[in-house]
């Protein structure tokens, strides 16, 4: 516990993970402020349809000639607005799963270069001299990454909740927001929160044996996300992009039951998702173990 | 028991040049108490051999063990009472020194007393809150200590302590081993400044491609004629009575000078001035220093 602990220390004292704290904070509160003041709520205004209309110089039609035609005739015309205004119980959800899938992205890369870092730097060398058991190391910077990255994706999550809540109060809609309103969007910030810790830990594995923050970062922005160009049922690679751990992790974060083309052909159930991660994610901690126990750490 | 031990340690690496071989049967027992100078040329195998004793090094073939527990398997065990500094020290950038000693006592469960002694001891004490970024290569060095020292370590292996170190960093460091190799404990110490290994050590043990060519106390090492003898004369003519007997002789300042007669005995000098009519008023061998011996034994391995 106290190599967790210490872990955990070193990364919330990180530059990057408070830089990117701060960065979403703001990001959130102008979002939310900008859409709740500029939101406007429905209309609709109707106007008298003119009597003669303006025909361009050799336009075949010309009014009255076409029984569908909008201006033939005499009456009215209707102009309609959707509402614009924040909207907590109906879009919150929407918004939580779209930021969900950068949160991903961003502890991919909290936890490639949580470890990243330290090679760089040398700082394991020094560590290891405190600690030489290396799978207790490497189980505590793992386990600090993934409640790291799980926290942070919480924290924003529920700055979203609660700054679209102000401003629907403020200057929106308040419908069906109640207590299971609440519970469901937790669910999801957990699902989101989930995905994301599970994406740093894989991402900090990757880093662990690479040594290189960069590594990581092509693998997960680059190679994983060109395989969904691959048609998951296609032979003989196809089973590259079904079991592509991004398509598991759009699963977690994503309702899966929604229909979405993402999930048309590749994981199409939560718990398909889940266990897919799962499997990715016991794999790169395991296989990185062995390696990061036998490397030499400079 | 010793110290630390290597038994025929063999380690080498794969490189696109082919095979390099960093240690070639290391055999080498450094005894408990006391300064264990470990000298080397660059690339001799020093800080491998210490890399592999701390067990940052994996895969070395052979049996290494250190206070009596084989490393890497058996190293937590004995974890606690060894004080490491390996290369140059690698702190976070961004943390003050306090703050990356912390973290590292945190792990082993040391308090912050401690942090703030063993800062004190290095002369960091007015600088331990100050970002590790901005601290000179000579107080990375001391934090690097500092680091090694918050243990309070039965055993402290330092590679190079003195790099970057100015002169009266260097003095301290030697106190300071010293003073740890006074209370019983064991230093053991890489280092390519003869001359300090030379004063701070009571043991050396010389490394050449990967192999320890030399390990004795100091005195024993460095026992053994140079030819050489400081002379004092009140005659001018010493010198060029001594020259004109075809050996060479060189101001040392002071009105003295040495002479140096090869094979020759002592007796030989003598002999010769009293025959010219001149008495002496020193006639001193002069010691080898480690740094011949150093010269010598590498240059044979050679």
């Amino acid at each position: 516990m106290r190599q967790l602990d210490t872990e955990l220390r070193r990364f919330f004292a990180r530059r990057i993970v408070r830089g990117a704290l701060l960065l979403a904070v703001l990001i959130v509160l102008a979002a939310v402020t900008i859409g709740t003041v500029r939101g406007k709520p429905a209309s609709t205004r109707t106007v008298d349809k003119p009597d003669t209309f303006f025909v361009p110089p050799g336009a075949s039609s010309h009014v009255g000639e076409n029984p569908d035609d909008p201006f033939a005739g005499t009456g009215t015309f209707t102009f309609s607005t959707s509402d614009t205004r924040t909207n907590v119980g109906k879009d919150l959800k929407d918004v939580l799963e779209g930021t969900g899938v950068a949160l991903v992205f961003v502890a991919i890369v909290l936890g490639a270069s949580f470890v990243g870092a330290e090679f760089n730097v040398g700082s394991l060398t020094t560590q290891l001299l405190f600690e030489p058991r290396r799978t207790r190391v490497h189980m505590s910077k793992a386990a600090a990454v993934a409640i790291g990255a799980g926290v942070v994706s919480l924290l924003v999550s529920g700055l979203i909740a609660a700054s679209m809540y102000v401003g629907s109060e403020l200057k929106g809609v308040v419908e069906g927001v109640d207590g299971a309103f609440w519970w469901d969007r937790a669910g999801d910030g957990l699902r989101i929160a989930a995905a994301a810790a599970l994406a740093a830990v894989m991402a900090y594995s990757v880093t662990l044996v690479t040594k290189r923050t960069t590594a990581a970062i092509v693998v997960f922005f680059v190679q994983f996300p060109l395989l969904f160009l691959i048609e998951p049922t296609s032979k003989p690679f196809g089973f590259l992009s079904h079991y592509n751990p991004l398509r598991a992790l759009l699963t977690v974060i994503s309702d899966p039951k929604r229909t979405n083309p993402i999930f048309e052909n590749g994981i199409r159930t939560m718990a398909g998702g889940v266990t897919l991660t799962a499997i990715w994610v016991l794999v790169l901690v395991a296989l990185s173990n062995v390696i990061f126990a036998r490397a030499e750490v400079r | 028991m010793a110290a630390i031990e290597f038994e025929d340690v063999r380690v080498s690496y794969r490189t696109r040049r082919g095979v390099v071989t960093a240690l070639a049967g290391l055999d080498l027992s450094v005894p408990e108490g006391g300064v264990f100078g470990f000298l080397g040329a660059n690339g001799a195998g020093k800080t491998t051999a210490i890399r592999a004793a701390v067990g940052l090094l994996r895969g070395a073939r052979g049996r290494v063990s250190v206070l009596g527990r084989n490393v890497p398997r058996d190293l937590a065990g004995a974890i606690d009472r060894i004080g490491a500094l390996v290369e140059q020290p690698s702190f976070f950038a961004n943390f003050t020194g306090r703050r990356n000693l912390e973290l590292l006592a945190r792990t082993r469960g040391i308090g912050s007393k401690r942090v703030d002694a063993v800062l004190t001891q290095v002369g960091l004490g007015a600088r331990g809150d100050t970002r590790y970024a901005t601290y000179s290569l000579g107080m990375k060095q001391r934090l690097g200590v500092a680091a090694a020292l918050m243990k309070d370590p039965e055993l402290l292996i330092l590679d190079e302590p003195a790099n970057g170190l100015d002169p009266p960093g260097i003095l301290e460091v030697r106190t300071l081993m010293r003073g740890l190799a006074a209370e019983g404990r064991t230093v053991f110490v890489s280092s390519h400044i003869l001359s300090e290994v030379e004063h701070a050590c009571d043991r050396v043990a010389i490394v050449a491609h990967g192999k320890c060519i030399a390990d004795g106390r100091v005195e024993e090492l460095l026992r053994g004629t140079t030819g050489r003898y400081r002379v004092r004369a009140s005659d001018g003519r010493a010198p060029d009575v001594l020259g004109r007997s075809g050996w060479m002789v060189n101001p040392d300042g002071d009105g003295a000078f040495v002479v140096d007669v090869g094979a020759a005995s002592a007796e030989s000098v003598t002999r010769t001035l009293a025959e010219a009519g001149i008495f002496l008023s020193e006639l001193t061998p002069v010691a080898r220093s480690l740094e011949e011996v150093f010269l010598e034994l590498t240059e044979e391995q050679a």
